[in-house]
């Protein structure tokens, strides 16, 4: 027994060590486990009072993949050939060349887009100069700098617009409100981001990709668009062949569209609330047109309603189905020359009606194309509410740059409208109250919570340098993830049974040691996930249960060479001793090479796999502590301490 | 209980027969192979794949048919689990589009269910491409460390051994997985878990070879006078009670997690308990032959 000490001293350290990493999950269950058995109110009330404790301990338990707590694993791609092509000047034939070459060769082998174009480009052009594309008097890029400097330039561009891809998406995410996202990179270009126990895909899908420009623009006036809006309308009214056809369309059309002034949809807030009971009708008679006329009618009118209001420059409300039929209709170029000079329709980004029946509607809004000011302005944005009314506010805070631009343009339009406008979108627009000095600014007269937290967010990830592409996706909705917990808990719990079982049966006392490492092991385990963060997935889960079958083969290789000895005559302590010592190398050998192909897994697999590779590992090492120094001390007990006769079966 | 207790077989002597089994074996194994493919999964090909859920009562086929006309394509449909179905979908649209119009044409065929999506997994193909490289460095590596790490504490003729016993191993595996694809109830397409499987397969494999190689190389030196044939078939019955003990445990686990695992790790499952038998077999029929001849013709060539 002597010499047992520190091996003691080492289980009990590392077993105190484990349990104190798996104190917060055990102390989770019990109180999920707890909470499931309160009345909703007590729940309530306990969850209230004990918020923080609850976050913390939430925060320090073992950490479920998405696989089985539920959720979105999103890798995004940084768009480096986009980049550089925003970044070049006197593109000719050979630069886009290269680029497109390099973009194909960086799809299908294993180099960097940067990389690959110059090396493309220096192929293709062996005198050829890149810095003539790439001339930046800040960075010191000028006309001498060597191809090499250029890629190192373009390499350290790229890798920030990786580091403005991750900042982006951490703010539009942490807008979106998700408990304990992961947002990574992996590798030269991607982005991993996981969002546990979200279920609404498609808005986070545009949440992440919604890349490119924010930007804030003046409108057109109201009334120099209605005139336009007369006009186009006009365009598309059929020929005069038909007369008569074209009166009962036109009175089905001004059935369908109120004229001008007679509705009393004017102001912002009111409006959608207010046209919602005639929407439906409105809705039938905009999808069937002239569903009892034969005759021609007015293209436009059929999917479009006008929406001639005071103060807003709206071109009309279409439903989400004819979007994108009224868009091949207003892209004519002989149409878009009717519209007011510099204005381009823009969408809005959220429908700005919905009918009983669950149909949305969108404004085409006319605003100006080109902008007055770039989203990087805004330093700051958050959700407000208004002392006195309670309604929603966003506040947003600019730079003095920005400041000093909006200073000017507010003051000179003063009663016009501004958009914000996320690529190609407008998420809102509201009218020029005063003029805005210091930056400060604030939009009122917001529908919902809902409504200004997404402007916050679109305001708030600002301009991402370049495009951010989705290039795989997973999602696990929650009750399939729930599936996935209880098949791998019952797995763990069952297979543990029935090796223990066998255990038991074929070594009998021995088999009983072994099933105590065997616990410890599975114990320990857990420990080294919790311990360093690692994330538990349904693979990782299955490591563990392969795991609880491999690990006994350390003590089966020593009890079977106890056995071998005690054969061979020797004294059960001999037989121990021997026993021990003679399968030390192979245990090594076979344990080290399994260990190996774990670290392989570990750095060639993605998600979930690496899960099972980390389990794999933290078993491989917990089942060498278990197995050879837990059994040992145990058997010394019992042979050298008590003196017992143990049977090894 | 014991069970191989001083097993004396004649398992070198015998081993024509083992390099029968797995002659017959690699085989089929390459003709299917060869003949019928692999099914890569969307890990490796690219594409979408969906889970919908509520579709207890509805056949595979409808399923299949509904699909046809919003998704201009026909998909490949299958059951997951007792009550949802798994879709395939080799689209490169956008994924919104491409899921609306999955979720939209089951809804308006089948009213009465309540269809939902319970798991997406896309891949876009630049993403596949990296992950089949990864997959082939993380095999080709695993291998050659193998190879490397056994050259050390051994030498070259058990490196040799070893991974002939693992590539019979992995080769037998993919080729039943290839003659099994459509003829089993689930999944048996190639995907990252079940290069993971394969992984632990190569370990597990390698476990049971290197436990009976340490004895021969223990043997080899208590036993100087024995012909090296039968100090490597004394090794192996030395090992055997061991080697059936640990197949025998680590089949149980591995069967556990077959059944009650749940459909996600269904192929996974099944590639491992494939994986266990043949690691099984071949560390005593290839592994040890293997060193055995090469042994007799570095002494033929030297002698």
């Amino acid at each position: 027994m002597q010499g047992n000490g520190f091996k003691i001293g080492l289980t009990i350290f590392f077993v105190g060590l484990c349990g104190f990493y798996l104190f917060p999950s055990v102390q989770n269950l019990y109180v999920s486990y707890k909470m499931n058995n309160m009345a909703p109110a007590e729940r309530a009330e306990y969850q209230e009072e004990n918020r923080q404790w609850l976050q913390q301990v939430d925060q320090n338990s073992l950490n479920l993949g998405l696989d089985l707590q539920g959720g979105m694993h999103v890798t995004l791609e940084v768009e480096v050939a986009n980049l550089l092509d925003q970044l070049a000047v006197n593109k000719d034939e050979a630069f886009r060349q290269a680029l497109r070459a390099a973009d194909r060769r960086a799809e299908n082998e294993d180099i960097s887009v940067v990389d690959a174009f110059v090396e493309e480009f220096e192929a293709e052009n062996p005198d050829g100069r890149l810095s003539r594309y790439f001339r930046n008097e800040t960075e010191g890029i000028t006309r001498r700098s060597s191809n090499g400097d250029v890629a190192e330039y373009l390499g350290k561009q790229a890798d920030s617009a990786v580091q403005n891809g991750i900042q982006v998406v951490r703010n539009r995410v942490n807008q979106y409100g998700v408990t304990e996202p992961s947002i990574q990179r992996q590798g030269d270009e991607r982005i991993v981001v996981e969002l546990p126990g979200v279920s609404n895909r498609e808005r986070v899908r545009d949440l992440l990709e919604s890349a490119s420009q924010l930007s804030f623009h003046l409108m057109a006036n109201p009334q120099q668009l209605s005139e336009s809006v007369q006009r186009i309308i006009e365009y598309y009214e059929p020929t005069a062949e038909d007369s008569a056809r074209i009166a009962e369309a036109n009175a089905a059309d001004t059935a369908a569209a109120p004229a001008p002034g007679d509705t009393t949809e004017t102001s912002t807030g009111t409006e959608i609330a207010g046209s919602g009971q005639e929407a439906p009708q409105e809705g039938t008679s905009l999808s069937e047109p002239g569903a009892d006329q034969a005759g021609p009618q007015n293209d436009l009118l059929a999917v479009m309603q006008p929406m001639p209001a005071q103060d807003q420059p709206i071109f009309g409300r279409v439903f989400a189905a004819d979007t994108a039929q009224v868009n091949d209709l207003l892209s004519r170029p002989e149409v878009n020359r009717m519209l007011p000079p510099g204005i381009e329709l823009m969408w809005t980004a959220n429908p700005r009606l919905t009918t009983q029946d669950g149909r949305e509607a969108f404004h085409l809004l006319a605003v100006q194309e080109e902008a007055e000011l770039a989203g990087n302005v805004v330093t700051q944005a958050s959700v407000q509410f208004d002392r006195q009314t309670n309604e929603p506010k966003v506040s947003i805070t600019m730079n003095s740059d920005g400041a000093r631009v909006w200073d000017r343009v507010t003051a000179a339009n003063v009663g016009n409208q501004v958009s914000i406008v996320l690529d190609g979108r407008v998420y809102s627009n509201a009218t020029i109250q005063t003029r805005i000095s210091g930056g400060r600014t604030e939009i009122t007269g917001l529908d919902s919570r809902t409504e200004a937290s997404d402007i916050v967010t679109v305001l708030q990830s600002g301009r991402l340098q370049t495009d951010l592409n989705i290039i795989s996706e997973r999602t696990v909705g929650p009750s399939l993830g729930e599936e996935s917990t209880r098949a791998g808990f019952i797995s763990v719990v069952s297979g543990f049974l029935l090796v223990v079982l066998f255990m038991i049966m074929y070594y009998r006392t021995a088999g009983v040691v072994a099933n105590v490492a065997l616990l410890l092991n599975v114990i320990l385990i857990l420990g080294i996930l919790a311990g360093f963060g690692a994330t538990l997935t349904l693979p990782g889960i299955a490591g563990i249960v392969l795991t609880i079958g491999m690990a006994v083969d350390a003590n089966v290789l020593i009890f079977d060479r106890v056995r071998e000895e005690q054969a061979t005559g020797k004294t059960l302590r001999a037989a121990v001793n021997a026993g021990y010592e003679e399968s030390l190398s192979a245990i090594l050998d076979a344990n080290i090479t399994t260990f190996f192909v774990g670290v392989i897994l570990y750095s060639f697999g993605v998600g979930p796999i690496k899960g099972f590779a980390v389990t794999l590992m933290a078993g491989i090492l917990s089942s060498l502590f278990t197995a050879i120094i837990v059994t040992r001390i145990i058997f010394d007990y019992m042979v050298e301490e008590r003196r017992m006769q143990v049977s090894y079966g | 209980m014991r069970l191989f207790e001083d097993a004396d077989y004649s398992l070198i002597p015998n081993r024509r027969i083992g390099y029968a089994i797995s002659g017959t074996l690699l085989t089929l194994s390459i003709i299917s192979l060869l003949w019928k493919g692999l099914a890569l999964g969307i890990d490796f090909r690219g594409g979408m794949e969906f889970v919908v859920g509520n579709t207890t009562d509805i056949a595979t086929a409808e399923v299949r048919s509904s699909l046809v006309g919003p998704l201009a394509d026909e998909p490949e449909v299958k059951r997951f689990g007792e009550t949802g179905h798994l879709i395939r979908v080799s689209s490169s649209d956008d994924i919104t589009a491409v899921e609306n119009r999955v979720l939209g044409a089951l809804q308006s065929a089948f009213p009465g269910q309540d269809v939902r999506i319970e798991k997406t997994n896309v891949v876009g193909p630049r993403f596949a491409e990296d992950l089949k490289r990864g997959a082939i460095y993380a095999v080709l590596g695993a291998l050659l460390v193998i190879f490397l790490y056994i050259m050390v504490r051994f030498e070259w003729r058990y490196s040799l051994g070893a991974v002939a016993a693992l590539v019979h191993d992995v080769t037998i595996t993919l080729g039943l997985f290839s003659i099994l694809a459509g003829i089993v109830p689930f999944s048996l397409q190639i995907d990252q878990s079940i290069i993971a499987a394969f992984l632990t397969i190569v370990g597990y494999s390698l476990n049971d070879t290197v436990v009976v190689f340490d004895r021969v190389r223990e043997y080899v030196n208590l036993f100087k006078t024995e012909p090296f044939d039968e100090i490597v078939n004394r090794s192996i019955n030395a090992t055997l009670s061991r080697t059936v003990v640990t197949s025998v445990t680590t089949f149980i686990v591995v069967s556990i997690l077959f059944l009650f695992g749940g459909e996600v790790l269904r192929g996974f499952s099944f590639a491992l308990i494939v994986g266990v038998i043949i690691g099984t077999y071949s560390s005593i029929f290839v592994a040890s032959p293997t060193v055995v001849e090469l042994n007799r013709r570095l002494e033929t060539s030297t002698a």
